[in-house]
């Protein structure tokens, strides 16, 4: 009796560790520093600012939008995203990537975009049409 | 022929804040039975069930010895038969389905000769096929008596023996208690006084209900 | 073991002839997944949203059904002959063992509904979503049951038992969702690995602590 709470305590300390270890390698890491990014080829969200002069191109058939990104040491990557450009993607200020670094290209599985407070963005909207 | 003894040592029983007994000592040896009375409310059933090891005594405590060895508490399921007001049966099977998968469980071997004789012991052999939902208080309260003896106990609890029961059912539980194994212990909890025949001593658990009182 | 195998027995008998569990489970998935369907009409969502949406119909259907073992022998009352007849950890893995079984089933009908409806519900590592779907139909199992053990001994039932199997199935969820979406993107097993051996932990720890607790929890 006493044995059987003995021995499952210590499995259950045992796991604990290893669930709580685990636990904090599974959280995706932000990284700023693109060289970074590109060397260690890992799962990670990056976070930059969309390269305007280099534009974007969206394949709407096949469901692709690709962009340039470069952070604040200027490095830049070129980013591909399997999906639709978010909205309000023009007016970002910050963009932010979760995927990883792949044969010279990012291969983005979800994009964030941070706009500046609404009011300005609707600033920005009417100025711009 | 085995030696089994129950000893009970101090033992209380409160629910929530209401105390329900306390202070109760007691010990009985193979071949003996005993009788409980006591008010309504006054904790007979409460202490069968804590005696069936289904329920958790709040103090003190109990220990059956089979053969001068401490039965666990998980293994006392394995000695006792338990009969009871309150006892309900899997009513989506018939009483032949019930036995068979009670032997099962408990991992018995048991042919269906041996469940028939059971069921043909409590009467209810003609009806074995029939669901326990359809059965009558008397049927059901017999089938519980084929449920407690399936596996060949050492102790019986008897929680209300007689109720329900006709003639003919009362009439066995006399046999049953009577011709009980020579080295097994019977405990009866009761207030009817013609049930009082089947125990030497009893015990009344009025006694045990106000102890606390100081 | 022969034990645990006939109370999981007698569960599954019982389930075929009363149909407590299966009904309502199968009711749910239906309007769940019909729900999501029509709210989605012609529209794709993004993968990852697929992902999520099928661990929330896992989850709320095992809060549905699982709960049913303990709750309905007691409601019953004949939780006194069960423990009458067995001892505790035989009672607790036999109706381990028929949760088990009943989340394999219906899952697999979750899933399969999900790639019949569902282009965008694409699984293109195999390998990875099955070890997940494994681990976590285990672990699913393995809380639902502590937890209904739980419940049907308290004396408000109904209601809490999401509010005691979120906070302990959530980290549960939050790594299949991962997985799912992982094998979704045909990634390699390795790139979630960490997720996996939360999984394998949670499992184990929910299936030794529920042996050690569940005596105590049975006879109140
Ligand atoms: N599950 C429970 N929760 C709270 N109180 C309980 C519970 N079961 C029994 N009691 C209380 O414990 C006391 C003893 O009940 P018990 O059923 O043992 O009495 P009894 O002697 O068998 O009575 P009767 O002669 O009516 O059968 C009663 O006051 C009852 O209200
Ligand atoms: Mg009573």
């Amino acid at each position: 009796m006493k044995a059987r709470y003995f021995i499952g305590g210590i499995i259950i300390v045992l796991f604990l560790g290893l669930l709580f270890y685990n636990f904090t390698r599974t959280n995706i890491e932000y990284e700023s520093d693109f060289s970074k990014v590109m060397q260690s080829g890992k799962v990670c969200k990056a976070t930059g600012v969309w390269v305007k002069e280099k534009s974007f191109e969206e394949d709407i058939k096949n469901r692709t939008f690709v962009f340039y990104l470069r952070d604040a040491k200027n490095n830049q990557m070129k980013v591909i995203y399997r999906g639709t450009k978010p909205n309000n993607f023009e007016i970002a200020t910050n963009v932010v990537v979760t995927g990883k670094f792949e044969d010279g290209v990012f291969h983005a599985t979800d994009v964030l975009t941070k706009c500046p407070s609404k009011y300005e963005g609707q600033n920005i909207n009417t100025s711009g049409s | 022929m085995n030696k089994i003894d129950l000893i009970v040592t101090n033992l209380k029983k409160t629910f929530n804040r209401r105390l329900v007994f306390d202070g109760l000592n007691f010990e009985i040896k193979s071949g003996e039975k005993l009788i409980i009375t006591g008010k309504n409310g006054s904790g007979k059933s409460t202490l069968m069930k804590i005696l069936a090891g289904v329920l958790t005594e709040s103090a003190g405590f109990f220990q059956y010895i089979l053969n001068d060895k401490k039965v666990d508490r998980e293994n006392i399921y394995q000695i006792v038969g338990l009969v009871s007001p309150y006892l309900v049966l899997y009513d989506e099977f018939t009483a032949f389905e019930n036995l068979k998968l009670f032997a099962r469980i408990r991992n018995i071997k048991m042919s269906d000769e041996e469940i028939n004789q059971i069921l043909k012991k409590v009467g209810l052999f003609d009806r074995r096929n029939d669901l326990v939902r359809t059965y009558s208080s008397g049927m059901k309260q017999r089938i519980k008596y084929a449920s407690a003896i399936l596996h060949n106990p050492l102790v019986l609890l008897l929680d209300e023996p007689t109720s329900n029961l006709d003639l003919d059912g009362k009439n066995f539980v006399d046999e049953l208690v009577e011709d009980f194994r020579s080295d097994g212990i019977v405990l009866v909890a009761t207030n009817e006084s013609q049930d009082f025949k089947y125990g030497q001593n009893i015990i009344n658990l009025d006694n045990f209900h106000n102890i606390q009182v100081k | 073991m022969k034990k645990i195998y006939y109370i999981f027995y007698k569960d599954f008998s019982s389930e075929l002839r009363m149909r407590f569990a299966i009904n309502a489970l199968i009711m749910f998935v239906i309007v769940a997944v019909s729900t999501i369907l029509f709210s989605l009409g012609s529209e794709n969502a993004p993968q990852n949203v697929y992902a999520g949406m099928f661990w929330v119909v896992v989850f709320f259907s095992a809060m549905s059904g699982l709960s049913r073992t303990f709750v309905s022998e007691e409601e019953r009352g004949t939780s006194l002959i069960l423990s009458l007849i067995a001892n505790p950890i035989s009672i607790f893995l036999g109706k381990f063992l028929f949760n088990l079984v009943l989340i394999f089933f219906i899952n697999s009908i979750i899933t399969m509904l999900y790639m019949f409806l569902f282009q965008e519900f694409l699984i293109k590592n195999w390998m990875s979503f099955l070890l997940a779907f494994l681990l976590g139909n285990f672990g699913i199992a393995a809380s639902s049951t502590i937890i209904a053990a739980i419940i049907s001994k308290a004396n408000v039932k109904g209601t809490l038992y999401p509010v005691l199997a979120f906070p302990v199935l959530l980290p549960l969820i939050l790594m299949l969702i991962e997985i799912t979406k992982s094998a979704m993107e045909g990634n390699p097993i390795n790139d979630v690995e960490a997720e996996f051996l939360v999984l394998v932990s949670y499992d184990v720890i929910m299936i030794t602590a529920s042996i050690l607790v569940f005596d105590i929890i049975w006879r109140d």
